[in-house]
């Protein structure tokens, strides 16, 4: 079994790209890749809708296709470093605040137009256009005027200039941390040459949406089979070489029939965390199909128990505490995930970079978790209501588990099972006392992950629905969000991972581990918590 | 007979426009609605207002049912809030792999359970109709998910003669021969699912003709068994088949959602899965009305049919 969980050397990349210049091109040279051209390599995947803008939607199983057809100007390899794809150097002046972005000059979308700055001007003004109500406004907020062109308040965006046909300079308001990850990694560079004239309210609705023909991938869409697949073929003139294979088929189906395909060989690989991904007790079972292996490996998704700060009784932090210690964490990952995860301590997790390991770790502890309810003067009468959503199997085994862990030191709780969304509307207006959910961030940068505790972000602006609200945690967020330097960005989070392990606005439950399966026959198809498509061109298929 | 047909279908209206008013109301007080599921680290609590408002879901119920009626007069079904499709278009997309799929698994269902429900009736007690019982049972009590991943695992895994799943090779284009090879083992399992229920039924029908006067008549007549059985007895008891059938016709097109599932084949009842959990409601009405307008066309074709097989059925 292969095990990969090295998420330490991550965000280093996106710094050091940051410092300096970086031109060096090196992974370009893919001579000799592909021992063998040809064939098909087939992903499997659970779910999808249909409409393959990521631009608009925050499903990963649209953004997997998306990310397939178009190119974003970076994107993460399988050290999490941050290398140039339609970008071909970047460069920061002293200031952190204005980037020179050169372009490669041999990018061609499918249809063959030549891909130039515009296309990359155009994306971000329409992701900043006012009649935009897609996902991806808030990755670009901090470019200079993108506040005033946002509010109809200007006729340009200040901060984007177009310096000529493969050069584009970005300067932002401020030092933005995470400027390089947000706008190099997750926006995808869309065709001014087919939607330049579409206006911005209805670019969703149009056909490339749907049949996403135009990109700049190393795969042209061919073909969506309602409810079925999706065909991709090889692009011979892609910009970092020929693919190996001839074609790429992204199939949807369910998780018993992938391992199914897995074993007849009609499926070459899973399509990852959350989307693709396999089961703790499945891990064995691939184990013994011949030619197939696990592949295990962290991400930086994390499960945790949401408690309602907006409850009075729910307000002492030590109750929270009691919780806390309360809940055998351990036993969650030893006996539902089968051991494929991590008890969690925090919002990052322990490979993390900025991982604090001083930040107070809540031992499973019954005695003193009873003490410590006793003395914020609990009222052992009271009943809470502990609401989970149906769509992660591990985590609908948990809910029963904290029940009798909680119980077990005098807390009465009642169990509610909900859909997602229905469960997020309940939250939302106030009924469950605690909720179980999960996240998952495919950014790595820390700011992005902590971000959900800045106080813009309670509702209705934004969507933490503990309502969990600390003056002393925004002056970190603004300040390490504006900060370049990346020990003064550890001090502040190191002390932002104090603050929320001893208030505990989440009692953090457990990092599981991604659990995807890949041929022996597919080469270079690595999954990771990467995208593992990064290198889709170099995938080849041996007999 | 044609002034009956119509009258019903007239009276058919008010009745579907009460139909779509309860599922509208039931659909949009499930909690949380399409945009609970968008709130994202990316996603600004000021665009989620604005798009509340373009869905129009921040208006009150009525107002949102008339808009939909409204639409629904003009032949539109709207648009759904997922993809952004026409809800016609996203429906017709999926008709004829359920269609597909449903259809041929009733005419299996019949063609096992017609013949099967006669013989079990005229040798009812013998161990052939004990066989049969056992085996229908079996069928009514298996669940499909069961049936489904056992049939995969033999037929693909183990002899890898069959595909396991959807409902085409991809790359392969259309063939007619890799198609009904798709369709073989999801209609395996409605087939003998179906025809376990229809067999029970055909049989207990068969029964109580056979205990009818005028078939002991025609037996006193001298007239063949055969002629008895299949003339007086067959055409008789299918009188009951016929009703099956009228309720039957709306699965036609709502698809079996947990074999869908099962072979991941691109059929409505996954789509409707899929969008009640993603709270597109727009599709969720369009497909529900589809399946209302069905059961009332079901349940007139079945009345109409009545008359052809059963002769004391007159309409006028």
């Amino acid at each position: 079994m292969k095990y990969r969980s090295r998420l330490a050397v991550r965000v280093l990349g996106a710094l050091a790209l940051i410092s300096g210049a970086t031109g060096a091109l090196a992974q370009d040279d893919q001579a000799g890749v592909c021992e063998v051209r040809g064939g098909t390599a087939n992903i499997g995947m659970w779910s999808i809708t249909g409409n393959f803008l990521p631009h608009y939607s925050v499903s990963n199983y649209e953004k997997y296709i998306g990310n397939l057809v178009f190119h974003s100007l970076y994107a993460y390899d399988e050290d999490l470093e941050l290398i140039p794809r339609l970008a071909a150097s970047t460069e920061v002046d002293e200031a952190g605040t204005t980037y020179t972005i050169t372009l490669r000059d041999n990018v061609l979308w499918h249809d063959g137009t030549p891909f130039t700055a515009n296309d990359v001007a155009f994306t971000y003004r329409l992701m900043l256009h006012p009649e935009y109500d897609g996902t991806r406004t808030s990755n670009l907020m901090s470019i200079k005027g993108a506040a005033a062109y946002r509010a109809g308040e200007a006729d340009d965006v200040e901060g984007i200039v177009v310096v000529d046909d493969h050069t584009i300079q970005i300067t932002t308001e401020y030092p933005d941390a995470v400027f390089m990850e947000a706008v190099g990694k997750e926006l995808w560079i869309l065709p001014e040459h087919i939607l330049g004239d579409v206006p911005p309210a209805e670019v969703d609705a149009h056909d490339l949406a749907r049949n996403p023909v135009v990109g700049t991938g190393p795969f042209q869409f061919t073909r969506y089979a309602e409810g079925q697949f999706i065909e991709f073929t090889r692009f011979d003139d892609y910009f970092l070489g020929q693919p190996c294979l001839d074609s790429v088929v992204v199939k949807i189906v369910s998780p018993s029939v992938a391992l199914a395909q897995l074993q007849t060989g009609e499926l070459d690989i899973t399509a990852g965390t959350g989307i693709g991904s396999l089961e703790p007790r499945d891990v064995e079972y691939v184990n013994e199909i011949p030619g197939v292996e696990p592949v295990v490996y962290t991400t930086s998704s994390i499960q945790v128990l949401n408690i309602a700060l907006r409850k009075p009784y729910l307000q002492d932090a030590r109750v929270r505490q009691a919780f806390a210690h309360a809940i055998d964490r351990q036993a969650l990952v030893d006996y539902l995930l089968l051991g494929y995860g991590e008890a969690a301590n925090g919002p990052l997790n322990s490979e993390d970079y900025f991982y604090n390991p001083d930040q107070p770790i809540y031992e499973y502890d019954p005695q003193k978790a009873r003490q410590l309810l006793e003395e914020a003067g609990w009222d052992f009468s009271r009943t809470l209501v502990l609401m989970y959503p149906t769509g992660n199997r591990v985590r609908e085994l948990s809910a029963p588990v904290i029940q009798a862990n909680l119980q077990a030191i005098g807390v009465n709780v009642e169990l509610s099972l909900v859909d997602f969304a229905a469960q997020t509307a309940a939250a939302r207006d106030g009924i469950p006392d605690m909720w179980l959910s999960g996240s998952y961030l495919p950014l790595f940068d820390p700011q992005t992950i902590l971000y959900s505790w800045h106080s813009s972000q309670v509702p209705p602006a934004g969507y933490n629905l503990t309502y969990f609200q600390n003056e002393r945690v925004d002056e970190i967020l603004d300040s390490a969000g504006r900060t370049l330097d990346r020990d003064e960005r550890s001090a502040l989070y190191d002390e932002l991972q104090v603050i929320l392990a001893t208030e505990l606005p989440v009692v953090p439950l457990y990092y599981a581990q991604s659990i995807d399966a890949v041929s022996d026959r597919l080469k270079n198809a690595h999954p990771g918590p990467w995208d593992a498509t990064w290198n889709l061109h170099t995938w080849y298929k041996t007999e | 007979m044609f002034t009956y047909a119509l009258r019903r279908v007239v009276a058919a209206i008010p009745l579907l426009v009460l139909v779509s008013f309860m599922c509208f109301a039931i659909v949009a007080s499930l909690p949380g609605d399409y945009l609970d599921l968008l709130m994202a680290p990316t996603m600004s609590g000021d665009v989620l207002a604005a798009r509340r408002r373009e869905l129009g879901l921040d208006r009150p119920l009525y107002v949102r049912y008339f808009m939909w009626l409204g639409q629904v007069f003009q032949g539109n079904l709207g648009t759904s809030v997922a993809t952004t499709r026409p809800v016609i278009d996203m429906i017709g997309a999926r008709v004829g792999a359920t269609v597909s799929l449903m259809g041929i698994g009733l005419l299996v269902s019949l063609a096992i359970a017609i013949p099967i429900g006669v013989i079990t009736a005229i040798k009812s007690g013998t161990w052939l109709d004990h066989v049969a019982t056992f085996f229908a049972y079996l069928g009514v009590s298996v669940p499909t998910f069961f049936s489904g991943l056992l049939l995969i695992y033999v037929f693909s895994v183990q002899f890898g003669l069959l595909p396991s799943g959807l409902m085409e090779t991809p790359g392969k284009g259309f063939d007619i021969v890799d198609r009904l090879k798709h369709l073989v083992l999801p209609v395996t399992v409605l087939g003998f699912q179906g025809a376990a229920i229809y067999t029970r039924y055909m049989r207990s029908s068969m029964l109580e003709v056979l205990g009818q006067d005028y078939v002991r008549t025609a037996r006193a007549k001298g007239l063949p068994a055969a002629r008895v059985y299949l003339v007086h007895g067959l055409r008789n008891a299918l009188v009951s088949v016929v009703t099956l059938l009228g309720i039957a016709l709306p699965s036609l097109l709502s698809g079996a959602v947990i074999t869908e599932q099962v072979f991941s084949w691109p059929g409505i009842g996954r789509l409707l899965v899929d969008s009640v959990n993603g709270r597109d409601f727009p599709v969720v009405m369009g497909i529900t009305m589809l399946v209302a307008v069905l059961v009332v066309v079901g349940n007139l074709l079945a009345d109409l049919a009545y008359s052809v097989v059963d002769p004391r059925v007159r309409y006028s």
